[in-house]
């Protein structure tokens, strides 16, 4: 690893903001994770990018993580509820949108993967996903010299390892940052924009109702929660008690941030609801009666219709349209 | 007769400074094993086809020191051969005793994408829930007259069922007793163990007590 850092040219600084973290905000938290190691260079970000769109990373050659994280719709899939892997193979989750991961500690719906860098190893070993190994996935990519080129930009070395590979990606997908909202600009008071007043109403609401759980600035606690949601008869997918193997953590999955809520539909982590109107009624419905419900969801949020009207128009101020149009972030191989 | 004199004086010194080799040999019912081939006993006949482990070094003799980054980390492969040597931090002199972490403790399951023995690439890394299988075995056992496979990937890091488990290293020659660890699980039928939970706690517990003096 030490001769491995010293052999690049000093890293770039963050190739997508010039400097990490420069236009971090004043109103929001450290990133959890700051590229201490993995240190930052535009050559490693440019290999992460296209191992991001590369189909190799599955068994078959056909399916790549853009495949279900489509830039168009902050890196979520907007297609189908759940993710298609190899061989027609589908999933049991929906695909989440991938932004600001810097800022999170665990990863999935259930929190399984407990690393930003360990992150891509799941979809890549998932029967129902990727169905492949990480030594073929490098014995194929480094039978390529394009990827002899760019791993050895990246690390002075043509040999691609699994470490290259997790830091490239880490760096790809861990500089997509969601920050530059009309929710982001009125916070930041720049060139004096604003909310209009029934957006300022809807903040008004998502505040009072919401915020406990999607908190912001980063939209989401990153707790674990039950919200009431009766497990669909044919996953019965216990969530994080997947993971921790305790009966009280039973139906429990990661608040998701709400940035960028309007591109990243289908909602919830089985794509059940389509709309985010589905979404808002399933909890002014209320009066859930369900194993380890959240003490906050007790009850039901009473919202009235021009309230429901507010805070969508509100959740529409969290789409950071910057990002998805961003051409660093998109498919090198499209790109003039 | 000097000469001879001062090469003893250099092997003696040797034995003490760098005979730091920890010898494992793998056995069922005290009777070494051969990898992938049948072992026949009074009580029962198995083939073992693979068994690794991790094996912490956590402190020489006597304190055990918190885990850190550099705490040397071994990867022992037994799928070809039976027994292992590896070369383990020196011990004092004054004191006889090594601490081994049996698996990868919960501290470095935390840390990023790492290489080397940790390397994922080595199949002792569950993906689906970021953890390092700490101990593996597989094989077959013959249960009245008939081949039954077994497989048990035991690891875990998340409190209450964390596998990482001790064992103090008094010698430099073990045996480890395969039959001593999977007996108990063969008796409730159990052939099977391949994610974290109260199960595999209980069989990690065993892996420390199979460890005997050659």
């Amino acid at each position: 690893m030490v001769l491995v850092s010293c052999s690049v040219d000093a890293p770039v600084k963050n190739p997508v903001n010039d400097t990490p973290f420069e236009f971090l905000p004043e109103n929001w938290p450290l990133p959890k994770y700051r590229f201490t190691e993995n240190q930052i260079s535009k050559d490693r970000f440019e290999l992460g990018r296209a191992l991001f769109y590369e189909t190799r990373l599955s068994r078959d050659n056909s399916i790549s993580c853009a495949g279900c994280h489509i830039q168009n719709y902050a890196f979520a899939q907007t297609d189908h509820a759940f993710s298609h892997g190899v061989d027609n193979r589908v999933g049991t989750r929906n695909a989440p949108g991938l932004f600001n991961l810097a800022w999170h500690t665990e990863f999935m719906h259930d929190g399984a993967i407990n690393h930003i860098e360990k992150q891509p190893l799941a979809p890549i070993a998932n029967p129902i996903e990727m169905d492949e190994n990480l030594t073929r996935v490098l014995e194929k990519l480094n039978a390529l010299p394009k990827y002899k080129t760019l791993t050895r930009a990246a690390y002075n070395s043509d040999t691609l390892t699994s470490q290259r590979m997790l830091w490239a990606m880490t760096q790809f997908m861990g500089l997509i940052y969601a920050q530059h909202s009309k929710y982001d600009a009125v916070k930041n008071n720049t060139n004096g924009i604003h909310f209009t007043a029934a957006e300022q109403r809807g903040y008004d609401v998502f505040i009072q109702h919401c915020n406990a759980c999607h908190r912001e600035p980063l939209f989401s606690d990153f707790e674990y929660r039950s919200n009431g949601l009766a497990p669909l008869p044919m996953l019965l997918d216990s969530g994080r008690s997947h993971v921790t193997g305790l009966s009280k953590d039973k139906w429990k999955f990661k608040t998701p941030s709400l940035r960028n809520v309007a591109l990243t539909y289908p909602y919830m982590h089985d794509g059940r609801f389509t709309t985010l109107d589905q979404c808002i009624e399933h909890y002014r419905r209320g009066n859930f009666n369900h194993e380890n419900l959240d003490p906050l969801l007790k009850g039901a949020i009473t919202l009235s219709e021009g309230q429901i009207s507010d805070l969508k128009l509100f959740l529409n101020t969290l789409t950071d349209y910057t990002m998805i149009y961003d051409r660093r972030f998109s498919d090198p191989q499209l790109q003039p | 007769m000097h000469v001879v004199k001062i090469c003893i004086l250099i092997w003696c010194l040797a034995s003490t400074i760098f005979a730091q080799e920890l010898h494992v040999q793998l056995t069922w019912h005290n009777t070494a094993i051969q990898m992938q081939k049948a072992i026949k006993t009074e009580y029962d006949s198995v083939v073992i086809t693979k068994c690794y482990m991790y094996l912490q070094c956590i402190k020489t003799p006597n304190s055990v020191q918190p885990l850190n980054f550099k705490t040397p980390v071994y990867l022992l492969k037994f799928d070809s051969v039976a027994n292992i040597q590896i070369k383990i931090p020196n011990v004092n002199a004054q004191s006889d005793t090594l601490t081994f972490g049996i698996g990868i403790d919960s501290s470095l399951h935390a840390k990023g994408i790492q290489s080397g023995v940790l390397d994922p690439i080595h199949g002792m890394y569950w993906t689906w829930q970021s953890g390092y299988i700490n101990f593996k075995l597989e094989g077959q056992i013959k249960i009245q007259q008939h081949w039954q496979n077994f497989q048990f990937h035991i690891g875990g890091y998340r409190i209450p069922y964390n596998c990482f488990q001790y064992w103090n290293c008094f010698r430099q020659r073990y045996n480890l007793d395969l039959f001593e660890i999977v007996n108990p699980s063969f008796k409730s039928q159990q052939f099977k163990i391949m994610s974290p939970g109260i199960e595999a706690l209980e069989f990690s517990k065993r892996i420390p007590y199979a460890f005997h003096n050659q």
